[in-house]
């Protein structure tokens, strides 16, 4: 035998180390009877559960946990098993409050295989639980930063809608989700009018401003699925799935005549009226690719400048396109 | 409808059908080619009948993700499977692609090596013609881009058929073209006594492709020159002389060669259509190089560098120039 495994020995058969390291153990240690009833409470456990050794000795190990779930499984843990391990169990403290306590036990058996008791070690989990509901709470906190920094990069800030990438990729997922079979989609394209001069009259803040109305009465004009977003500067886009080219058409010009019709106020007491020009497309009666339609939606939405501006263009009637 | 060819000799005539015959009896056509260029354009069932069809053929799919996936296309989101790249990328560049693929891969002939007729350039060109007409159709909306994109591709097929049939006129017409200072289709008509145009107009029918493409690919050289672009023909035709503008001949190297370019004008569409494409004819020529490169599974063998562009192809030049 190695000199270690000697010293070892030694140490286990001597008394007095034995119980140093009883009373050092940093858990609080609980042996019972076969009765379940408690044999050795340690100082450590005093710590822990506050009871005097006297209030607890030769009663039921229970009165040291809270009844419930928790306690049951214990139980039918260390019956099938024969031993559990950190498992978190409400403990009851002498002064009445509760706590988490993790609990390793284990059934000791007699030469026989009789159940001779158990032995229990105990921590005490407050403070654990603490952090780890406090992990919790920041990773929430986390979450919910993420999603608005999410909904920042695919939202623009001034109209709170979709920015050109993220509708887009809206609009192909709605396009990959419908099949093949079902493809249909209506792309509207729609610009400001002369929005320059209400930038250069009153500046910039009413610019801004006027952009974010225009984005509510697009918002307002849309159904459920319809993906609207701002293309960029003044030009907004519209995707609305199931749409044919009629239909795009008629949300375009629901959209033209509302904003024609709207006051908007850009000081106390001065209101602008804005007006739009629209270009719009769908597939697959115009084009059977997104990029395709949104190139089709953009030379009518010109072919609408060109036009006098005010006005939805839905079809290429001055264009030559032979069905080849 | 049949190609005219009622101004040709009784012997071209006979020649001509000769060919044909023989090419599609020496190259047959994969059935997913013929199924794409049979499907029908407007119904709905098409785009599902076209991912099907495509989904079959294992080497053409893979072929067609690796394309949808490179730069070529410049997609950001990962396309995985067919039914995708038709969503996303449209259904008429799907079949475009299927079809064009089929036909290069149909055409894989013998090594040509001492004729000085390259088969990698004669796709490098033909391919450029197909990209630079698909960008002149969406400028001048005359054609579908597409469409135009296959006309490009195959516009000078009749060339390969004559190459496959009939070597030895080959050789000889190469060697005119290379040694006698001929134009191509002057040493044409020297030794086949037809025009390519005519050899590829009638395949294009047995193969049964629509009419537009069967015409234009008959009508890309026409006799009074290009001034407008009106037709599908008129946009392959001024792509082809543009391509070659540029150097990117059919089967020979002229890029260093000035006095083999070509200098007719252009109808003013085409190179508005070029220079809206950032970095222009280069940024196509590199488009076309991929399209090759995914396609056929290799790196092609392309034309020596030019208009500033970096000197990276020039050691695997082989000796393919004209001069």
């Amino acid at each position: 035998m190695t000199p270690e495994r000697i010293d070892f020995l030694a140490l286990l058969s001597d008394p007095d180390m034995l119980q140093l390291m009883l009373v050092a153990c940093p858990d609080g240690i609980v042996t019972t009877d076969a009765n379940g009833r408690v044999t050795l409470y340690s100082g450590a456990s005093e710590a822990i559960f506050g009871f005097d050794p006297i209030q607890v000795l030769d009663r039921h190990f229970s009165m040291l946990f809270v009844d419930g779930p928790e306690r049951a499984l214990l139980d039918q843990q260390l019956l099938e098993r024969g031993r559990v391990v950190d498992v978190e169990i409400p403990g009851r403290h002498q002064d009445g409050s509760q706590f988490f306590a993790a609990v390793s036990a284990a059934v000791i058996r007699d030469r026989y295989g009789d159940v001779a008791g158990i032995v229990m070690y105990i921590r005490d989990h407050t403070a654990v639980r603490q952090i780890e509901d406090a992990l919790r709470n920041r990773n929430t906190q986390l979450n919910h930063l993420v999603a608005k920094l999410d909904h920042m990069a695919r939202h623009d800030q001034l109209t709170l809608l979709l920015n050109r990438g993220s509708a887009v990729e809206a609009a192909e997922d709605a396009l990959l989700a419908s099949g093949l079979e079902g493809m249909n989609l209506g792309v509207a394209l729609l610009d400001l009018d002369h929005f320059k001069m209400v930038n250069d009259s009153y500046g910039h803040l009413v610019g801004d401003l006027v952009l974010a109305r225009v984005g509510a009465v697009l918002q307002k004009a849309t159904r459920e699925g319809d993906i609207i977003g701002r293309f960029g500067g003044e030009e907004f886009v519209a995707f609305l799935p199931g749409a044919d080219l009629d239909a795009v058409t008629r949300f375009a010009e629901r959209v033209r005549t509302e904003l024609e019709n709207a006051l908007i106020p850009v000081t106390e007491d001065i209101s602008v009226t804005m007006t739009v020009s629209a270009g719009v497309a769908a597939i697959p009666s115009c084009a059977d690719s997104l990029s395709e339609a949104l190139r089709i939606a953009d030379d009518r939405l010109y072919a609408a400048k060109r036009a006098g501006r005010n006005r939805v263009v839905h079809s290429d009637k001055n264009q030559r396109r032979s069905a080849a | 409808m049949t190609t005219d060819t009622s101004s040709l000799s009784l012997d071209a005539r006979n020649r001509l059908r000769t060919i044909v015959n023989r090419t599609t009896d020496l190259t047959p056509l994969k059935s997913v080619a013929t199924r794409a260029i049979q499907l029908a354009e407007d119904e709905r069932s098409a785009a599902m009948d076209l991912a099907t069809v495509i989904s079959s053929d294992q080497a053409l799919t893979s072929k067609l993700l690796k394309l949808s996936n490179s730069a070529y296309y410049g997609y950001a989101r990962r396309i995985s499977n067919v039914r995708e790249a038709v969503i996303l990328l449209g259904m008429r560049t799907v079949r475009s692609v299927a079809i064009s693929s089929g036909i290069i891969d149909a055409f894989k002939l013998p090594e040509f090596e001492a004729s000085g007729f390259d088969q990698d350039l004669f796709w490098a060109h033909s391919v450029s013609v197909g990209i630079v007409a698909e960008i002149v159709a969406r400028e001048t909306r005359v054609a579908r881009p597409e469409d135009a994109f296959t006309a490009g591709v195959l516009h000078d097929v009749g060339k390969l058929a004559m190459l496959l049939c009939e070597p030895e006129s080959f050789v000889e017409l190469i060697d005119l073209v290379n040694r006698e200072d001929m134009s191509y289709r002057e040493a044409e008509s020297a030794v086949f006594g037809i025009g390519h145009e005519h050899v590829g107009a009638r395949l294009a029918e047995r193969w049964k492709f629509p009419e537009p493409l069967v015409a234009t690919i008959r009508d890309h050289h026409p006799a009074k020159g290009i001034h407008t672009i009106e037709t599908m023909s008129d946009v392959v035709g001024a792509a082809n002389l543009a391509c070659n503008r540029e150097g990117l001949a059919c089967g020979f190297d002229f890029t260093a060669n000035e006095e083999r370019k070509t200098v007719q004008a252009l109808p003013p569409a085409v190179d508005s259509a070029i220079n809206r494409v950032h970095g222009g004819m280069a940024t196509l020529e590199e488009k076309a190089r991929a399209f090759l490169l995914h396609v056929t599974a290799r790196a092609p063998r392309w034309y020596a560098p030019h208009h500033g562009e970096p000197d990276t192809a020039a050691g695997d030049e082989p000796g393919a120039g004209a001069a």
